[in-house]
């Protein structure tokens, strides 16, 4: 007896052990799977780098050749378009599945099913967002077009072609971390990814906080903080532009915004408007400004950097088509890029292409809501969120025709800038032609495919730049804009008054742009569109003035302009705002009361040349010397409640410059009356105080690239699979928009000569694999400012110093 | 030799089917065959398991693994994080978790045999 208990024991003990070695818990992955050197993490590993001579894809017509550069980048040439594709989705699925899925499970809200209850908020956030019903209106809208739905097919049938070829032991390692199998790719994958991209960069508005403030302020003083036309800016269209054309009719106003108290948030406000964000950079500089005689295309998208690369780099040719550049995992094409006849990047436009409107339900049970003079059903939409591990949540979205009701009432969990009882207005929702535009925009040969392109780009709306070789430089802000009076959209809209419905678009021919102007280059950084000739009215919350101020300033001087001047600019690290604003603030320090280390700080300031070197300290002390001030000008009104939101840091700077006299300066929860110059002083104080507390005594840790790394995490937060903090000689508002997480996600410099030329860098690499060499190999060039010269082939059998390597995939059942 | 014998089968089975679960099986099967003590199969079994991760991990660890080991060893939080200590962690992994299998299958074998001596 005693032998069975011995024996029971041990296999009791054998049972608990396996169970616990092949069960993931929490974050750490199954270990006897995961550790497994046949089939866990070990097979993870830089012999995936290894080039295949020959892969077989099933559908393919023709067969395709790919060539591999030393960079991992596939140039793939195909006989037809839809082998193409095919291609794409399969190199793309070896290099970024995990990646793509993941991205395509966030946007969809569909992370609770591999994550556990603990991503059931996120999950539920995306389904009350319309996510999905956004997503399945994209695939409704390409219903008729054939040649969209093939190319669609083509491409998922490439994914999933891969993910069939794979084995357990080939799975990504966030698979196996995450303890998970990879699923099938579909339209609906595409279209949420596409969905996801547009969320990100049109997504979000200050309307709540806005309507606050007005409510708090009264309309003018909002209107005076929060301007329609904010100061500094120098437009993306050069002023004094004419507008030939006769502008559509637009609604009269009828008041700016819904009537009634604003739904009131917790703290009312989120961050300060020049923490690190989403921006970008392009610009076109005409042949008659370079040295070459040929047009130089530039651009850099400033997205939250990650861990595997956000882009994918490919060069994809096919009969009338030869493109290179770099595309969205899990979508077919290339978004930015140039082909062998022009050339494109693209900048966020900022326009408000999303609206709140206040609803009124007729009663608690929400099934009518007040429009006109009658009333309206409600419908629902059931969502269900699988999770892991627990009970499935059922969710009942609320929609009216203007959109989702994404909350009734205000809950924990949702963000504080979405108003509750609200419904949501977003182009993002409606059916899209950007999959259409992009596939023109690939073969786009001169100015006329382009403008014919741009006719389908409608969200997100984007300032797309374009050269071409025989020698034009264009640009559009373009997108899906509603007809609205001045103003509206910025507060919260009454949900009961069908005046204040978007009633039309403006016409695709009228969208502000460009073409060969006169100074020689267009260019944006997402500051505003227009001045204010333009008939219409598309937004007013861009980003501030100094970068696109800065572009313009050195585009306007330079002359015989290289491409290495281009790739020189892109990573210019002179802060506008600092020299805007900083010899005022030293005036204002009365250099007799500084103490001693105050006083060498200012003067070092005094002497600094306003650049953002990754070595300097000036930066550290001017950055945490303008937070402070900026702090002291606006957070006493927020605490009192008088403000809702951050003003923009460049209307502070007017403040300083033109009104110092203004009352915001003065602490309201003090009983004296403090002056500009007061604040001013005990900002620099507090600021040498600050930096003092977090990097000790003045010395190596303030200098910029130490105090304020930039972080390039992993897309999940898995630590170790991100990279090391990297010391950037950028900053948010700089061109070098390198900040906290967020940065240039690609650089590239065209030479639209008669062979093109072009040069381009990632911060992280072609593979997604956090095994192979090529997962981060560009993030030193990247921090160093450097380029690198792209291969880009006239056909699959060109021969190339930098190929390393040529596969070719055939057919099959 | 047995050591030897069992390593192999662990890892020509593994390859083959493409599963961890034969680091414990092989040595649950070796254990329950083999007339030794319950001890004296966990040292076997373990030293199989062992030498068969180790073995592998070592030479993957060697070839191309040296990124992804790091960037694990860093992920579990490990103090050492060179991707040497996995192919240590691996290793120990294979033994305890072989070692036990072991342990199990001849104290099932012991408790087996001792049944059919009672009945006899």
């Amino acid at each position: 007896m005693k032998r069975w208990w011995k024996a029971l024991s041990a296999l009791l003990l054998l049972g608990a052990a396996f169970w616990a070695l092949e069960t993931r818990h929490g974050m750490v992955p199954p270990l006897g799977k995961f550790l497994d050197p046949f089939t866990g993490f070990w097979r993870n590993n830089a012999a995936g780098d290894a080039l295949p001579r020959t892969l077989r894809i099933p559908g393919l017509r023709d067969g395709v050749t790919v060539a591999w550069d030393d960079r991992h980048v596939p140039h793939i040439f195909a006989g037809n378009e839809l082998d193409l594709y095919r291609a794409q989705g399969y190199l793309t699925a070896r290099d970024r599945l995990w990646q793509m899925e993941f991205l395509s499970r966030y946007t969809g809200g569909r992370l609770a099913e591999i994550l556990g209850p603990g991503a059931v908020a996120m999950d539920r956030l995306q389904r009350r967002l319309g996510m999905t019903w956004g997503a399945e209106n994209f695939l409704q809208g390409i219903r008729d077009d054939a040649r969209l739905r093939r190319i669609l097919a083509a491409y998922c049938g490439g994914v999933n072609a891969y993910v069939d070829s794979l084995q357990p032991s080939g799975y990504p390692l966030e698979y196996k971390i995450l303890d998970y199998a990879p699923g099938r790719w579909t339209p609906f994958d595409v279209a949420l990814i596409l969905k996801y991209m547009s969320w990100y960069l049109s997504g979000e508005g200050r309307d709540l906080e806005l309507t606050q403030t007005r409510q708090s302020l009264g309309e003018v003083e909002t209107d005076r903080l929060f301007p329609l036309q904010a100061p500094f800016q120098d437009p993306v269209i050069p002023p004094g532009t004419s507008w030939d054309f006769p502008p559509a009719e637009t609604p009269i106003s009828r008041g700016r915004g819904a009537p009634g108290a604003a739904p009131r948030t917790g703290s009312g406000t989120r961050g300060r408007p020049f923490a690190a964000r989403i921006g970008s950079n392009n610009w076109a500089v005409s042949g008659s400004k370079t040295k070459s005689g040929f047009p130089i295309l530039c651009g850099d998208p400033h997205l939250q950097l990650t861990l595997p690369a956000i882009w994918y780099e490919a060069q994809l040719a096919a009969p009338g088509m030869n493109v290179a550049g770099v595309s969205l995992p899990g979508t077919p094409g290339v978004v930015i890029g140039f082909n062998d006849r022009s050339a494109w990047s693209m900048t966020n436009a900022g326009s408000d292409v999303l609206d709140f409107y206040m609803m009124k339900f007729k009663d608690g049970a929400r099934r009518e809501y007040a429009w006109g003079e009658g009333w309206r059903p409600t419908s629902r939409r059931r969502e269900k969120i699988e999770v892991r591990g627990g009970e499935p949540v059922a969710e009942s979205v609320l929609y009216t025709h203007l959109g989702p009701v994404p909350f009734v009432e205000r809950r924990p969990d949702m963000p504080e800038w979405i108003p509750a009882g609200a419904a949501m207005r977003w182009t993002g929702h409606d059916p899209s032609g950007i999959l259409r535009a992009l596939v023109l925009l690939n073969r786009a040969r001169g100015l006329d495919d382009f403008h014919a392109a741009m006719g389908s780009f409608d969200c997100p709306p984007q300032n797309v730049a374009f050269a071409s070789r025989d020698g034009h430089v264009a640009i559009r802000h373009n997108g899906r804009f509603p007809l609205r009076s001045r103003g509206q959209g910025r507060f919260l809209l009454d949900g009961c008054d069908p005046a204040a419905e978007w009633r039309g678009w403006v016409p695709m021919d009228q969208v502000p742009a460009a073409e060969d102007p006169e100074r020689g280059f267009v260019s944006s950084a997402n500051q505003a569109p227009v001045d204010a000739s333009y008939p219409y009215y598309l937004g007013w919350d861009y980003a501030g003035f100094e970068r696109g101020r800065r572009i313009n300033e050195l585009l306007g001087a330079a002359a015989a302009i290289t491409p290495e001047d281009m790739a020189r600019l892109q990573v210019d690290a002179l802060n506008l705002r600092a020299r805007t604003v900083l010899p005022r603030l030293l005036e204002l320090l009365p250099r007799e009361a500084l103490s001693p280390e105050e006083r060498k700080r200012a003067e070092e300031l005094g002497g600094w040349d306003f650049v953002y070197r990754a070595g300097s300290t000036e930066p550290t002390v001017f950055h945490r010397f303008f937070v402070e001030l900026y702090d002291a000008t606006w957070e006493d009104e927020l605490e009192m409640k008088r403000l809702f939101s951050w003003p923009g840091a460049d209307r502070t700077v007017d403040l300083i410059l033109k009104e110092p006299g203004a009352s915001y300066f003065d602490d309201v929860t003090t009983p004296t009356r403090e002056s500009l110059a007061d604040i001013v002083r005990r900002a620099f104080s507090r600021s040498l105080e600050h930096l003092r507390s977090r990097f000790g005594p003045f010395g190596p840790r303030w200098r910029w690239g130490t105090a304020h790394p930039v972080s390039i995490r992993h897309l999940a937060r898995i630590p170790g699979l991100g990279s090391p903090p990297q010391a950037v000689s950028g900053g948010s508002e700089l061109i070098n928009a390198a900040s906290g997480s967020f940065g240039p996600s690609w650089r590239m410099v065209v030479e639209l000569g008669p062979v093109i030329r072009a040069w381009g860098v990632l911060p992280g690499g072609a593979s997604g694999n956090p095994g192979s060499r090529f997962y981060d190999d560009g993030i030193r060039d990247w921090r160093e400012g450097r380029v690198r010269e792209l291969v880009f082939l006239e056909t699959a059998g060109q021969s190339h110093p930098r190929l390393v390597g040529r596969t070719v995939i055939g057919g099959g059942r | 030799m047995i050591v030897l014998a069992q390593a192999f089968m662990i890892v020509l089975l593994q390859w083959g089917l493409q599963s961890w679960v034969w680091v414990m099986g092989v040595p649950l099967a070796f254990g329950l065959a083999a007339r030794v003590s319950g001890l004296r199969a966990a040292g076997r079994g373990a030293a199989a398991g062992g030498l068969a991760w180790l073995g592998s991990a070592l030479y993957l660890y060697l070839t191309s693994g040296r990124l992804v080991a790091g960037r694990v060893a860093a992920m579990l939080g490990l103090p050492l994080r060179s991707g040497w200590i996995m192919v240590v962690v691996s290793g120990i992994l294979a033994a305890l978790a072989a070692g036990l299998a072991a342990y199990a299958g001849a104290g099932l074998r012991a408790a087996l045999a001792g049944t059919e001596k009672s009945r006899s």
